[in-house]
């Protein structure tokens, strides 16, 4: 062990005592703080802080020393029971904390400036904490707080606080989550520390969470295996590469083994032919047959040796690559454990700050979740959280006056569910008043009142995502609802995930994101179409069904069959796929059914190849947006595969079937002179889209419609239109990704576009006119007749 | 153990010492120029006193000879079943097939050439005695995958012994053609043009 460590310096040694006995302090005090009655923790928080003191000690870090020492003693008083351990305590306490972490983030050149500077702070904390504990937080109530602002003021000044700090330290951009602790400082108005503390959290790196799970227990120095280190994802993907192909060149040397086993039965079939030959002539044979028959058991024992011997190297070759296979894998995991370390903290002080009570569970901790993910998430729930003890919970008084225990509870969950991963954050505060969101989206003019009072609750809720959605004071319930759910949302559409944001006025609210567990691995059903293999992800599917093709009836032309009540109208996939269609099967049929609801369709396939995890692998992007196609990926058996894009494929079979485009029945528009020009809009809500295609259709347009921009992207890559008129925010394919590559589409590049959004910042708008839109509206065009002049000019300019 | 221990062993740690800095210097990972200048440097034709001398992967499309400059050739190796990719999929762009644990495009190289009376190959049957190969040409992110019927080696073949394509050649074969070079047998290799092969198998894809 010390040979290890022979290469480190003192302070490097230092440093990462002093980062790894801050942690055990920082999770014991809240652990203590919860449960003041259960002293188990006490012990663990004198032994952390005796051995910052020891260390310390050995390189002359006087200040350090003194503060370490007095919390000792303090925790000595705390475990005897001699002094009660209030909030205000544990707020002192923890700014110890800070301090000790701070050092375990200098380098060694900064540490003696750092000393200097913080002496003095160092030397105040000491001896406040070696005073008596503040009377006023006797018994432990939310009511203290350090500048004495009453507890109601609070919800009025906090968005201006809590988005105050946040924006200081990094704007737009969301901080890390170690934001917490050193720059929740200036969140917490503590005079005497903020001058010296905020430069250093500017000036040093923040303290870096270390990657063990939290836990209370003392001694626990990360053990070493467990670390993470950096690979580049090029790297780690042509590692998965190889160790796939050496997972499948394993098995494929199974055959071997096979044609060793032939070769003996060949060679019995040998021995017993001599054996007859010599039978037969007993005489001539009889000198050589001894001989023959000792061959012939050598040989067979050799080669038995070598089937046995082969056998047993391909079956560990196997196992090995298999392993290795699900080790590189593997390694994108982390538990959700990981991601959530700075949380608990963060929410004790803003509680504290606001003088609110929470209580904090973090479930599914052990929750395998994609490193990519992980870090993504980061920001988006560091945003949630805050949310949620700012403006969710409201003050004890209000909730006991609602006839609700005094202590608010958040809770932050992680699972997997239908193949994918479901992070929820939930507070039972006061929930989101929807007709204060209806207000406000007329007072801000993003919607005519009609549209407004038609909107969902969920389209409602959209609303709450844009940016800046909910800055103004004058909507108190919801006030601050929108700091940062923008950038929620923005992280989610980024990886094909969705956000949800469910409320019960006056009881929860919850925001509920659906992410991919990873985006790297897929659980996929194949099936052979036209021959070759396809892959269709379970989460995606249905039923996988076979049916005998008699059970099958033709109405109106097309194939139906009746499942569970419902009409499932049968496509061929090979069919829209625009693969050359194999004889058709006679006896039974394989389908995929897909969709939802009463939209249910079934596919018939060649046949079903079973279950399989699948790598994915990008499409070569020379290869542009196949459709019906997401991604590719490579069988157990080594052969290359499509997975297919259920939701794509979905719209189409909608098309097909409703438009008769399959079995050659559609029937064409005669291209007349006087043809009207056509329309596609593009938008998620369905209330907007309606809207648009009445006003277009009023005007006597073609209007076609797309769901979000790569169904938009599909139906421009498939008809002619006239003009598009797009949203910016949809899921899967956002409306300026869709404007772009309309931009670069050679056939396309003249195609005006109107975007049409909420956004109405000027950067939102310089963003899509950047991308390459003709012109952009706010959505509160509909109020005049904004929209029908810009679509009418650029029709007349351009058409 | 005996005295002289220490003295022998001295020469032997620094000898292990340079080994390992030199296996380190050797082991080290390549980063993306450095291959690409290696690549350049290994490309450029050898000169020798009696001429240049090119090297080319010469391999056999039916009765054909063909050749690609070494340098344009990224790896040959055994057959393996091509995926069609709907909508995508044509006379030219064959699919996708897993090369060695990567997918790469595959492009019908007698397509472009407009070799005649061409049947459709069949990759995905490969008995052990099939001679044809994949061979994969162009750069790094930008390869195809191409079968060929036979691969013959590298070949380094002087200069100076090739002569520009004739008028008289089909035209579509012409235009990928750089160089005529007559072989020793009597057999005529026709030297390809990797980029310009690559243009037109992404115009294929459009």
């Amino acid at each position: 062990m010390s040979g290890d460590l022979a290469g480190f310096s003192m302070f490097e040694l230092f440093k990462a005592e002093a980062e790894t006995h801050s942690r055990t302090l920082s999770d014991g005090l809240l652990a203590l703080e919860a449960s003041p009655d259960d002293l188990t923790h006490v012990e663990g928080l004198m032994r952390a802080a005796h051995s910052i003191k020891g260390a310390a000690r050995i390189l002359q870090l006087d200040p350090l020393v003194e503060l370490a020492h007095a919390m000792e003693d303090c925790f000595v008083a705390v475990g005897k029971g001699d002094q009660p351990l209030p909030p205000a305590r544990v707020d002192q306490l923890l700014r110890g904390v800070d301090l000790f972490q701070a050092v375990g983030a200098l380098s060694e050149n900064q540490l003696n400036g750092w000393l200097e500077a913080n002496r003095p702070v160092c030397a105040a904390l000491a001896s406040e904490v070696r005073q008596p504990p503040p009377p006023s937080a006797l018994p432990p109530s939310p009511a203290p707080v350090p500048d004495g602002r009453p507890p109601e003021s609070a919800p009025q000044d906090l968005p201006s606080a809590a988005s105050g700090s946040a924006a200081d330290s990094a704007p737009q951009t969301v901080p890390p989550a170690s934001d917490g602790s050193p720059g929740d400082e200036s969140g917490r108005a503590e005079p005497a520390l903020l001058s010296q503390t905020a430069p250093l959290a500017a000036g040093g790196p923040p303290p870096a969470p270390p990657s063990p799970p939290a836990t209370a227990s003392d001694s626990s120095s990360p053990p070493p295996d467990d670390r993470a280190v950096p690979v580049s994802a090029a790297n780690l993907n042509r590692i998965l590469q190889l160790a796939s192909e050496s997972m499948i060149e394993a098995r494929h040397l199974q055959s071997m083994t096979q044609s060793l086993q032939r070769l003996r039965g060949l060679g019995r079939q040998l021995f017993r032919r001599l054996d007859q030959v010599s039978a037969a002539a007993p005489t001539e044979a009889g000198a050589a047959w001894g001989e023959v028959k000792r061959l012939q058991e050598g040989w067979d024992r050799l080669l038995q040796e070598h089937a046995s011997g082969l056998e047993a190297a391909l079956w560990h070759s196997e196992r090995t690559s298999t392993a290795l296979y699900h080790q590189v894998l593997g390694s994108r995991m982390r538990p959700f454990s990981e991601g959530t370390t700075a949380f608990p903290r963060l929410i004790r002080d803003l509680a504290r700050t606001l003088g609110k009570r929470v209580t904090f569970d973090i479930q599914g901790g052990s929750v395998a979740v994609d490193r990519d993910i992980l870090r993504k998430l980061e920001a988006p729930l560091n945003h949630l959280l805050r949310n949620c003890v700012d403006h969710g919970l409201e003050p004890p008084e209000a909730r006991l006056a609602a006839g609700k225990p005094e202590t608010g509870r958040i809770v932050l969950s992680a699972r997997h569910h239908a193949g994918m991963l479901t992070v929820e954050v939930r507070d039972d505060g006061r929930g989101i008043d929807p007709d204060a969101v209806r207000r406000k989206v007329l007072d801000r003019r993003l919607a005519t009142p009609e549209m407004v009072a038609n909107l969902s609750q969920d389209e409602l809720f959209e609303f709450l995502f844009l940016p800046g959605f909910t800055t103004a004071k004058a909507v108190t319930e919801i006030s601050g609802r929108g700091v940062g759910l923008d950038v929620v949302q923005s992280m989610v559409q980024e990886v094909s995930g969705s956000v949800r944001v469910e409320s019960e006025l006056g009881r929860s609210t919850s925001f509920t994101l659906r992410l991919p567990v990873t985006l790297s691995v897929v659980r996929a059903a194949l099936a052979e179409i036209a021959g070759e293999p396809y892959a269709f992800p379970l989460s995606r599917l249905q039923r996988i069904l076979r049916v005998d093709a008699g059970d099958c009836r033709p109405v109106q032309g097309r194939q139906q069959l009746l499942l569970d009540g419902h009409s499932v109208g049968l496509v061929s996939a090979a069919e829209i796929l625009g693969l050359p269609e194999p004889p058709a099967a006679s006896g039974t049929l394989s389908v995929i059914v897909l969709g939802e609801g009463e939209q249910l369709y079934g596919l018939t396939v060649d046949r079903f190849l079973g279950e399989q995890g699948l790598v994915v692998r990008q499409l070569d992007a020379r290869l542009g947006r196949v459709p019906h196609i997401s991604a590719a990926a490579i069988t157990e058996a080594g052969a290359a595969l499509l997975i297919v894009d259920v939701e794509d494929l979905l719209r189409s079979l909608q098309q097909h079937l409703t438009e008769g485009r399959l079995h050659g029945l559609r029937q064409r528009r005669p291209d007349a002179s006087g043809r009207a020009q056509r329309v596609l809009v593009v938008d998620d809500s369905i209330t907007v889209r309606e809207v648009e295609r009445q006003l277009l259709k009023a005007q006597g347009y073609d209007v076609d419609i797309a769901v979000d921009g790569r169904d938009g992207w599909t139906a421009l890559s498939a008809g002619r239109y006239d003009l598009l008129v797009t949203d910016v925010d949809m899921p899967r394919m956002n409306g300026i990704e869709l404007i772009r590559a309309v931009r670069a589409d050679d056939r396309l590049a003249d195609l005006p576009v109107i975007v049409v959004s909420y956004k109405d910042r000027e950067q939102d708008r310089l963003l899509g006119l950047e991308a390459g839109a003709n012109a952009y509206l706010t959505k509160g065009s509909f109020h005049d007749d904004t929209f029908i002049t810009a679509v009418r000019e650029l029709l007349e300019v351009l058409g | 153990m005996s005295e002289s221990d220490p003295r022998a062993k001295t020469p032997a740690t620094a000898a292990a010492g340079h080994e390992g800095a030199m296996s380190r210097l050797l082991d080290r990972p390549l980063d993306e120029d450095e291959v690409r200048a290696a690549t350049l440097r290994v490309e450029q034709p050898l000169t020798s006193a009696d001429g240049e001398l090119v090297s080319l992967l010469a391999f056999r499309l039916d009765d054909e000879l063909f050749g690609l400059p070494a340098g344009d050739v990224v790896r040959v190796t055994h057959l393996a079943p091509v995926h069609r990719i709907p909508h995508r999929t044509n006379a030219v762009i064959r699919g996708l097939c897993n090369v060695e644990g990567e997918l790469l495009l595959c492009a019908n190289l007698a397509a472009v050439l407009e070799l005649p009376n061409r049947e459709a190959a069949d990759t995905a049957s490969a008995a052990p005695t099939d001679r044809r190969r994949i061979v994969v040409l162009g750069r790094r992110a930008d390869s195809w995958a191409v079968v060929a019927d036979e691969v013959l080696g590298v070949m380094r073949l002087e200069a100076q012994t090739f002569l520009p394509p004739p008028v008289t050649v089909h035209k579509a074969r012409q235009c990928f053609t750089r160089h005529l070079v007559p072989l020793p047998d009597g057999r005529t290799l026709a030297v390809l043009d990797a980029i310009r092969l690559d243009a037109g198998f992404k115009a294929a894809l459009s």
